[in-house]
């Protein structure tokens, strides 16, 4: 019980030494777009051990990247309501006639 | 010699439009734009039908030269105006002065329910619409980017803007749908527990 305790202390002391959430949130979203110094990669870590929010944010967008990666070509054919108008595509039937 | 291939761009439009111009809209999000785009993607692939080899398939062909045309889109966009210009990231919804999160805005908990959300048609359709409902200057990036796949650098020298102004702008989407996702899906299932 004791023991515990003292963990979940030094587990929040380890997360308000790093940046705070607002920084740490940017980073874990700059991760995907550029190669972080080791020393943010190490402050992400830190944190998100003892700060919950931040890791489930960490976690959440790494599960919305993952859907994405897998299904970024399936998202389009899902909009089955959206067409083009029959008469657009008559338009462009002739458009492309006339210049073939 | 083998014959050289006959393009048949009516059938084009019964066969494609329909595809072409829904991938447009979700980059675009401006019919008139989207419709634009789809017409000069077959009056290019009329042109350079010659060089159309058969090794993809012609859907596979026509999507990645509307893909050029829709950075073409925004290219001509950013360079008329400061339409990327994005101010600095505005994160007081979220978080409190000292930084820390507000508790009301936090992160709810998903639990493995990402997992599952995969498999279930209804969710791909609110990620969707939740992309859709992005500013269309933050979605354009965020696609370019996360759907895409294409570089940083790449999309920064092509839409002629500086790399954190693209962070910034792909952390607001991201921190967007996130939350899109949580109030549509992921919070909504909590309660039902």
């Amino acid at each position: 019980m004791m023991l515990k305790k003292i963990n979940m202390l030094l587990m929040k002391m380890m997360a308000m030494m790093t940046p705070s959430c607002d920084v740490i949130t940017r980073r874990i979203s700059e991760s995907y777009d550029r190669k972080l110094a080791f020393r943010e990669r190490l402050s992400i870590r830190i944190h998100t051990l003892g700060c919950v929010l931040c890791e489930r944010y960490r976690r959440q967008l790494m599960a919305l990247h993952r859907m994405l990666q897998k299904y970024s070509g399936e998202i389009d054919a899902l909009a089955e309501d959206v067409a083009l108008p029959q008469e657009t595509k008559e338009r462009l039937k002739k458009k492309l006639h006339e210049s073939s | 010699m083998p014959e050289k291939p006959t393009p048949h761009p009516e059938q084009w439009v019964d066969l494609y439009s329909d595809f072409l111009y829904r991938y447009a809209l979700s980059r675009v999000n401006n019919t008139a734009v989207a419709e634009d785009l789809v017409q000069e993607t077959f009056l290019s692939a009329l042109k350079a039908y010659g060089n159309f080899d058969g090794k993809s398939s012609e859907r596979t062909w026509f999507v990645s030269i509307l893909k050029h045309k829709i950075i073409d889109h925004y290219r001509k966009k950013s360079r008329r105006t400061k339409y990327f210009e994005e101010p600095g990231v505005d994160d007081s919804e979220d978080f409190e002065e000292n930084g820390f999160w507000k508790l009301d805005n936090a992160p709810a908990d998903w639990g493995d329910r990402p997992e599952q959300a995969l498999h279930q048609k209804e969710f791909l359709q609110i990620l969707r619409k939740c992309i859709a409902h992005l500013p269309e200057r933050i979605a354009a990036v965020f696609t370019l980017r996360e759907m895409e796949g294409v570089e940083s650098n790449n999309i920064c020298k092509e839409l002629g803007i500086t790399s954190s102004n693209l962070w910034v702008m792909l952390h607001r989407a991201r921190r967007q749908l996130r939350k899109c996702l949580e109030m549509n899906w992921f919070g909504s299932l909590e309660t039902e527990h």
